[in-house]
């Protein structure tokens, strides 16, 4: 890493440690000061859910790609927070959920969120663990993974399919078989190709950053809301980072370079 | 004492991310860094034999238990035995065998298998209902695929197709890797400074 990505790297981390460490005391004093956009991959949620009580089948949570130790971390955390919300809606019925998932170090992470659920519900008693979280290998572009979910839907007569990770095109193929079975899915994939099939394959998609919006949009508690606010100011900054450019050439244009000047002369830049 | 394990490996975490962080960014505590992700390496090793474990303990069951996808669970452990088998004996012409005939061909087939599914999600998303999300999605598919015919009568098409994927395709995926990458970071910072949902309960 040389000096000036690192030295970025440092102030892009401090930026956001700071909007992250004020956001969540913010959202804790004014929690009905911040409204969230509604998310029509969220707003199904509790009807899938509904539909897994009322049939007395287990839903299928798939979590591909992700583990704890490296770069997908934040990511496997995100999942994880979805996995939660999500089987605290299904908790109260007669099914363990199936959490098919493809990193080993994903097991304790899936285990986790889905005894957190259960307890958070009282029901920690009817969780069934050696139905719940199952390992399939799979490997970065695992066609036999997403084939094999198919089969488990199929096999354990699910009644709808959450899926989530780092899904690629490949995610066509357990939506394809959604959609055959006529039971309702919902994608939240971090891969660019995966998120376009998605948006065309499943009945309700998670697109761009939506899969981190979980907490706030099903859970609501104060850090889960912090970090939105704090994702929504970085949001923005990125995008006035963005448009300064083209509002310098613009005015540059127009006032023949004296927004150039200005910003030089303030900045201190040009030697 | 619960709680207290549990704010024990809370503060631990905290302690070795923030450690991890600094040391990555600035290049202090070298030799402690390079120790913390050598510990890291071997637990996420360790989590195979979990996965293993996992496996045969959910299949067996289902063999046992002669639940549903009793047949899918037999073949996946013979297949398990008999990988570990082939390895055992060092029998590399069988292993190469598995590996690359069998899953090799299975996977292209399936493969193959995909681009009916992405066709097929085409024509449902028009089916479903026609909107303006989805007329635009398939006149842009319709464009990429007929740009890319090579007739010089379709040369006007095929500007058009580079143009939709160098300016417009690019731009979008950019903003979506933005949006992705900023979720990321929040994420991480929560996860710091103790506000992730896996700390709290």
């Amino acid at each position: 890493m040389d000096n000036t990505t690192r030295l970025l790297t440092i102030l892009i981390v401090l930026l956001a440690f700071a909007v992250t460490a004020l956001a969540i005391p913010y959202a804790r004093r004014r929690p009905k000061a911040l409204a969230l956009r509604p998310v029509a991959g969220f707003e199904a949620v509790p009807l899938v859910a509904g539909a897994s009580v009322e049939q007395g089948r287990p839903l299928m949570i798939a979590l591909k790609g992700e583990g704890i130790g490296g770069n997908p971390t934040p990511f496997a955390l995100a999942s994880a927070e979805i996995t939660y919300q999500v089987v605290r809606r299904v908790a109260m019925g007669a099914r363990t959920p199936i959490v098919a998932v493809s990193e080993t170090s994903m097991i304790p992470v899936a285990h986790s969120a889905l005894q957190r659920a259960y307890a958070s519900r009282g029901r920690l008693s009817n969780l069934r663990p050696e139905q719940g979280t199952q390992w399939y290998a799979a490997g970065p572009r695992s066609i036999a993974f997403a084939a094999l979910l198919v089969g488990l839907s199929g096999s354990t007569r699910a009644s709808g399919m959450v899926l989530a990770g780092s899904f690629g095109a490949e995610i066509a193929l357990p939506l394809w078989g959604a959609a055959n079975t006529r039971i309702p899915s919902i994608a939240a994939p971090r891969e660019i190709e995966g998120q376009a099939v998605a948006y065309v394959m499943a009945d309700h998609a998670l697109l761009g950053d939506e899969f981190a919006l979980a907490g706030a949009q099903l859970g609501g508690d104060a850090a889960s809301l912090g970090a939105v606010v704090a994702q929504n100011f970085l949001r923005y900054l990125v995008i006035a980072a963005l448009l300064l450019p083209a509002v310098v050439v613009i005015g540059d244009a127009i006032t023949s370079g004296s927004v150039s000047r200005l910003l030089t002369s303030l900045l201190g830049g040009g030697g | 004492m619960g709680r207290l394990i549990g704010l024990l490996s809370t503060a631990i975490a905290i302690s070795v991310g923030v450690v991890m962080l600094i040391g990555l960014l600035t290049g202090v505590f070298p030799g402690l860094t390079a120790l913390l992700l050598q510990i890291a390496v071997i637990t996420v090793g360790a989590t195979i034999l979990i996965g293993v474990v996992n496996l045969l303990n959910v299949h067996l069951r289902r063999i046992v238990g002669r639940g549903p996808g009793l047949i899918y669970s037999l073949a996946l452990v013979l297949s398990f035995l008999l990988v570990i088998a082939l390895y055992v004996l060092d029998a590399e012409d069988a292993r190469r065998i598995v590996m690359e005939d069998v899953q090799v061909s299975i996977e292209a087939s399936l493969a193959a298998l995909l681009v009916i599914a992405l066709v097929y999600g085409a024509f449902r998303l028009m089916r479903r209902r026609v909107t303006w999300a989805g007329l635009l999605f398939t006149a842009a598919l319709l464009i990429c695929l007929v740009g890319i015919l090579p007739f010089s009568a379709l040369e006007p098409v095929a500007q058009v197709r580079a143009w939709l994927l160098a300016v417009p395709a690019s731009a979008g995926a950019r903003g979506l890797l933005i949006g992705i990458a900023l979720a990321a970071i929040v994420i991480a910072m929560r996860a710091l400074i103790g506000q992730d949902r896996t700390y709290r309960e």
